[in-house]
């Protein structure tokens, strides 16, 4: 019997209401991730995939933002329709993992305070008046320090003691995204989201961070969205992907069968776009980012489709599962 | 062509008045403004005793409470104070105006200038304004005041030389922020003339902080004036201007509390006025910017 | 190196200040000893006052007269106090400085909470208000508001005194803020005496940094509320108080301090005003006074010194700065 998914969204639809008109930045959204799963969110910049990401952490801004349909069951919960403080507690167990590592440590406070601050935040259960009473006995504090080392030793850091002391100014952009993964194994999460944590640092620094996050996936068990532009990096890290275009699915399944045999022209152009060491000419992807507050009618990814055809302009394809696990939405295998 | 041009010109005014106008406090402060200054103006025509703003006394209507005949009551020297008030209004706008027209004046241009030149001329202008700064706008003008002689007219004039001060530190701000600006990049190279780049090209730029501090100072500015006339550094009576009627009306304290309450509560509502209408601005712009 | 820096401009601002001042007082029209002394002085007493005070010479001669008083610290006759002015101002200033120390703290204390809660609830009704209420703030001419608080307080409701800084005698002279000493030396009662006199200028005066303050707060948190490390921080289930007022505030603050610094020679200015509604015995009040009457050495004595407190205060925040931002410290 097949269990439950950890996280399961339906019909997101999203959005985003400014001054110059209202752009819907998600657009019916369908995403599984089964325990112990990497998924992989794919797509270009500005498709949508760090929207899904700030809505399922529940960081999305809601003015300007709004939600207009769907639910996000997240261990049975809809994290949508849950009330604040259920919400809060059901974020204990996901962990986030930014782009951008340098901005993402308070930059006034040394590594060692943001820490302790979280670890016994999360061992008073959510309690102030006990947050309180522990931050400032020293032996929680001792202890807290403690297991911040350990964690740090378990990212590889080392001298992990002295860490603690330093200010992130102090750190490489490496050690920083290191950092960053620490914090987010506090409290034993289940979900990790990452929103393409390596694009900010060096291509050297870059794969170490890959493959320290796929260890650590393995360790702990984690279930993992991992967002990237990145084709090859989802190879790598990604049990199944999912293929986003302006802020809709276009196609989804397990990596291996997807990469090898792609059904959708938009997943095809992405793989056609991969430079090959070979040296042959690769093709990019024609035409532009989309207009969000602009849609024609029908599929989104019809301006840029080298299939095209008169269906495309009328209706938008349904996100169908033509084998075992694999799901396209594009005219072309509707009928199936 | 011009019709287009003019046509569009038009849509984008009514659609920005459109987003403005949904600020309901700066609509207020606006139309409060308008209000104060129709009223001034055609202060001489509705005065119900308009010749208690100078000279009109009758000492047998001192100090009368506020009635029918009198909505805010006679000062000491029985003289009609709504009738004052409406006059003052004429005094304090025209302060607002002096002032900030001749601070501007200098200022600006002083301040473009040093920030456009750089280098030794930037150094002199702002150190010079730096020395203006340290001193508080109410100190000074009152020195300067004082100096040539405690009157309205000169009160306005030190008012003015404490102003010129901030305009030229903000237009020197924006003129950093604006010379890096690829439009005057390309201007250089096309050839146009120093002149020609400041006051065509990054002065419009600024049009917008500048409204929004022209506003606001306009408050602050009524402010200083009226403070230094309480203090018996400006106005003298029997002018009537708000300042020294409140510091008149003190000496009747509290029986007579019409005579300092209603000059003040006059300044009160002309200063919040310009503030509310200045704080939409600033908000209508910044939202623009972004 | 760098605080070398600031001293040198320091002192070329307070030169600077001098010259302007000093010069400015002593080209005016008219004869300020002759009106000093009154219509009935002596031809002959005004002639040996203006030899004594040197106004004989020229001015470059009576600066470097001046400069060398200033050394030995001595500003100048006061023409209405009839002392060294830097006698006047010892005197006086601890008045001046308790009070807009007070002014401060009081806005401090209230501009900050309703500045991040404005910040946390914005849009809603509470933010709305403030707003509102800041916009008061800063509209009111303070001899005006000081006036209408010693009406309601003082004369209807008899509860402040109306003028005066103490009703009975002060405390015992150790610090010179009458508030602290009173608390030192455990006297109670004067404390409650000196807290009364100083609750109506105090309010009046922090007024309008109070608004300014929120609104700045207000500002900063809502720009820190978009930075990377405080959403990371949310998306992780860290408590919104913690986040609020430890991360955002830490940040909001220290970006606040540059113009809450500038606030306080605005104060010193606004207090000018209120010293004179409210009768307390400053230094703002005597600079007041000094204007009017043309008491030139008092005047450049106490634009002097309130040069010195700009100066003195923009140091006090590039350190404080340095101590809110570890990053400042560490790259030097």
């Amino acid at each position: 019997m097949k269990k439950e998914p950890l996280l399961k969204a339906s019909g997101i639809t999203v959005s985003f209401y400014t001054i110059d008109g209202t752009s819907r930045v998600l657009n019916n959204v369908r995403l599984e991730i089964n325990e112990g799963e990497v998924v992989g969110l794919v797509g270009e910049t500005g498709s949508g995939k760090s929207v899904m990401a700030k809505l399922i952490l529940g960081i999305l801004p809601i003015p300007p933002a709004r939600v207009i349909s769907g639910e996000i069951l997240f261990k049975g919960y809809d994290l949508l329709k849950a009330s604040p403080d259920k919400r809060e507690v059901l974020k204990e167990k996901m962990a986030y993992i930014p782009q951008d590592p340098t901005a993402s440590l308070n930059p006034v406070f040394p590594i060692g305070t943001i820490f302790i601050d979280s670890i016994i935040w999360k061992q008073s259960g959510r309690s102030k008046s006990k947050f309180f009473l522990n931050r400032y006995i020293k032996k929680n504090r001792k202890e807290a320090a403690e297991l911040a080392i350990s964690l740090l030793k378990r990212v590889e850091i080392a001298d992990p003691d002295k860490i603690l002391y330093k200010y992130p100014f102090q750190l490489s952009g490496g050690m920083r995204q290191r950092v960053l993964l620490a914090m987010a194994l506090i409290g034993s999460p289940e979900l990790l989201i990452a929103d393409e944590p390596t694009t900010a640092l060096d291509v050297t620094i870059q794969k170490r961070i890959l493959q320290l996050l796929q260890q650590k996936v393995k360790e702990e068990n984690l279930s993992s969205l991992y967002i990237t532009h990145d084709l090859g990096v989802a190879r790598l890290l990604c049990d199944r992907i999912y293929v986003m275009y302006a802020g809709t699915i276009m196609e989804s399944g397990d990596t291996k069968s997807l990469l090898e045999n792609p059904y959708h022209p938009y997943t095809k152009g992405l793989i056609r776009a991969i430079p090959k060491l070979t040296g042959e000419d690769f093709d990019g992807i024609p035409g532009q980012a989309p207009n969000y507050l602009e849609f024609p009618p029908g599929c989104r990814f019809q301006a840029r489709c080298l299939e095209k055809i008169s269906l495309c302009a009328r209706k938008e394809p349904e996100l169908i599962e033509v084998e075992i696990g694999r799901f396209i939405a594009c005219h072309h295998y509707q009928a199936r | 062509m011009n019709e287009t041009k003019s046509l569009k010109m038009r849509e984008g005014l009514v659609r920005n008045w459109l987003r403005f106008s949904k600020n309901y406090l700066a609509m207020a402060g606006l139309f409060f403004l308008i209000l104060i200054a129709v009223l001034a103006i055609l202060a001489p025509w509705i005065a119900p005793y308009p010749n208690d703003a100078k000279l009109g006394v009758n000492f047998q209507k001192a100090l009368l409470p506020p009635s029918k005949d009198h909505i805010f009551g006679t000062d000491e020297a029985g003289r009609d104070i709504f009738s004052r008030l409406l006059f003052g209004a004429r005094i304090s706008l025209m302060l607002a105006v002096i002032v900030l027209g001749i601070a501007f004046s200098i200022g600006v241009p002083l301040g473009i200038i040093a920030g456009y030149y750089g280098g030794a001329v930037d150094q002199i202008i702002m150190r010079i304004t730096d020395v203006f700064s340290s001193i508080p706008a109410l100190v000074m003008a009152m020195a300067v005041c004082v100096l040539l002689k405690p009157s309205l007219e000169n009160s306005m004039i030190a008012i003015a030389l404490v102003w010129w001060r901030s305009f030229c530190r903000l237009a020197y701000g924006e003129t950093l922020h604006l010379k890096q600006e690829e439009y005057v990049t390309v201007s250089r190279s096309l050839g146009a003339s120093s002149f020609y780049i400041m006051f065509r090209e990054i002065l419009p730029n600024m049009t917008s902080s500048l409204l929004v501090k022209v506003t606001l100072d306009a408050g602050y500015a009524i402010l200083v004036g009226t403070s230094i006339s309480y203090l018996g550094a400006g106005a003298s009576p029997p002018t009537p201007e708000w300042g020294i009627m409140v510091a008149e009306g003190r000496h009747y304290l509290p029986e007579s509390w019409w005579a300092s309450l209603f000059p003040g509560l006059a300044i009160f509502l002309t200063v919040l006025s310009f503030n509310l209408l200045g704080d939409g601005l600033r908000d209508f712009f910044d939202v623009k910017v972004e | 190196m760098y605080i070398l820096k600031r001293l040198f401009y320091m002192i070329f601002v307070l030169i600077g200040v001098s010259i302007l001042m000093f010069t400015l007082v002593r080209v005016i029209p008219g004869d300020p000893i002759a009106l000093a002394l009154g219509p009935h002085a002596d031809k002959e007493d005004v002639e040996r006052m203006r030899r004594e005070m040197a106004l004989d010479k020229t001015l470059p001669v009576q600066y470097w007269y001046f400069i060398q008083g200033v050394k030995s610290g001595r500003l100048g006759m006061s023409l209405i106090e009839k002392r060294d002015v830097m006698e006047v101002i010892k005197e006086k200033f601890p008045a001046t400085l308790e009070l807009v120390l007070v002014a401060i703290i009081l806005s401090l204390i209230l501009a900050i909470p309703l500045g991040v809660t404005s910040a946390i609830y914005r849009g809603g009704w509470w933010d709305q208000i403030n707003r509102l209420i800041a916009l008061f703030g800063v509209s009111f001419p303070h001899f005006w508001s000081g006036l209408m608080f010693q009406l309601i307080f003082g004369s209807l409701l008899a509860l402040t005194p109306l003028t005066g800084r103490i009703g009975g005698t002060p405390p015992q002279y150790i610090t010179g803020f009458f508030l602290l000493d009173s608390l030192i030396t455990l006297n109670w009662n004067t404390f409650k005496d000196c807290f009364i006199h100083i609750i109506g200028p105090a309010i009046i005066l922090s007024l309008g940094p109070l608004a300014n303050i929120t609104r700045l707060i207000r500002a900063n948190m809502i720009d820190e509320s978009s930075k990377d490390y405080i959403i990371v921080s949310k998306a992780t289930g860290m408590s919104s108080l913690i986040i609020h007022y430890k991360y955002m505030l830490r940040n909001a603050f220290s970006s606040s301090l540059t113009t809450i610094g500038f606030l306080i020679p605005l104060m010193l200015g606004s207090a000018f005003v209120v010293e004179k509604v409210f009768a307390w015995p400053g230094m703002a009040r005597f600079g007041a006074d000094a204007i009017i009457a043309n008491d030139f050495n008092g005047v450049v004595g106490v634009t002097l010194v309130i040069c010195l407190a700009f100066v003195g205060i923009n140091l006090v925040i590039d350190i404080l700065h340095e101590v809110l931002d570890p990053r400042i410290k560490l790259k030097k």
